[in-house]
């Protein structure tokens, strides 16, 4: 069980790694969907060892199930969008201009 | 036996989420990350919660990371132009509280968790399966989450249409 919540606790924050390093918004969305993960795994694990709760701990993996893919749809929309308009990804450089 | 074979699939899914991070391309990253939530829904199916497991596999690696994939050729991203990384001072700072926070956090893990594994199962309650969660999420407490997701789930729809649809941005 403790592999687990440590495997949740290093996924969390190497998403958290690459959301500070990273530069491409891509790569960005891709990291805060690691941490999502991570936050999911440490969830199951304690919805695993807490029998009783286990549905509603369900239901709370099942709602960032969700999130996480109404944030991915947005998030590429407007990626897409901002791709069409200045053919650059970088976000310094966007934070610049 | 199960121990063996949960430290292997937390490997595999450490190495996958180091392998995304590292990589420059966001094809590959996109790639090794179907890898990590394909070992995630392992991992799930290892606890007995069998339905998220295929859930996790369907949503995260089927749909979300498909999604992911076609943008990126949509872009038509090359290799070379792509952004360059931050510079190394904040590459070697980042790396650092982030391994202090790992350190620190399964300390804790471990130091609570020190000796607890999994509670034993009743065969009846059904756990982890479709049964078990729909008896919960068509119940009096799971009614308002679900059409809270429904209605989530339609504003995006619409607010990613109106989004595409744009042609001009001010």
């Amino acid at each position: 069980m403790t592999v687990s919540l440590v495997v949740g606790a290093i996924l969390l924050f190497i998403g958290f790694y690459g959301v500070i390093t990273k530069r491409n918004l891509i790569m960005l969305l891709m990291c805060v969907e690691l941490m999502l993960n991570g936050v999911n795994i440490t969830l199951m694990t304690f919805a695993r060892q807490h029998v009783d709760s286990g549905a509603e701990t369900h239901f709370l993996v099942l709602i960032i199930f969700a999130i996480a893919a109404c944030e991915a749809a947005c998030g590429l929309t407007l990626i897409v969008t901002l791709f069409k308009q200045t053919k650059n990804l970088d976000i310094d450089q966007l934070c610049d201009s | 036996m199960q121990l063996a074979i949960e430290m292997l699939t937390a490997f595999m899914i450490v190495f996958s989420a180091v392998a995304t991070v590292s990589r420059r391309n966001p094809l590959y990253a996109a790639l090794w990350l179907i890898n990590c939530f394909l070992f995630t829904g392992v991992l799930y199916v290892i606890q007995e919660a069998v339905f998220l497991g295929f859930l996790q596999v369907l949503t995260y690696a089927g749909a979300i990371l498909v999604l992911i994939i076609f943008s990126i050729m949509l872009m038509d991203l090359r290799d070379n132009e792509g952004p360059k990384e931050r510079s190394a001072g904040i590459q070697i700072v980042a790396l650092g509280s982030v391994l202090v926070s790992i350190f620190l956090l399964s300390c804790f893990f471990l130091r609570t968790f020190e000796s607890s594994s999994y509670a034993d199962l009743d065969p009846k309650t059904k756990w982890g399966g479709l049964q078990h969660l729909g008896q919960f999420l068509y119940s009096e407490g799971g009614l308002f989450p679900f059409e809270f997701i429904t209605v989530l789930l339609l504003g995006t729809l619409v607010g990613c249409v109106q989004l595409a649809k744009r042609k001009e941005w001010s």
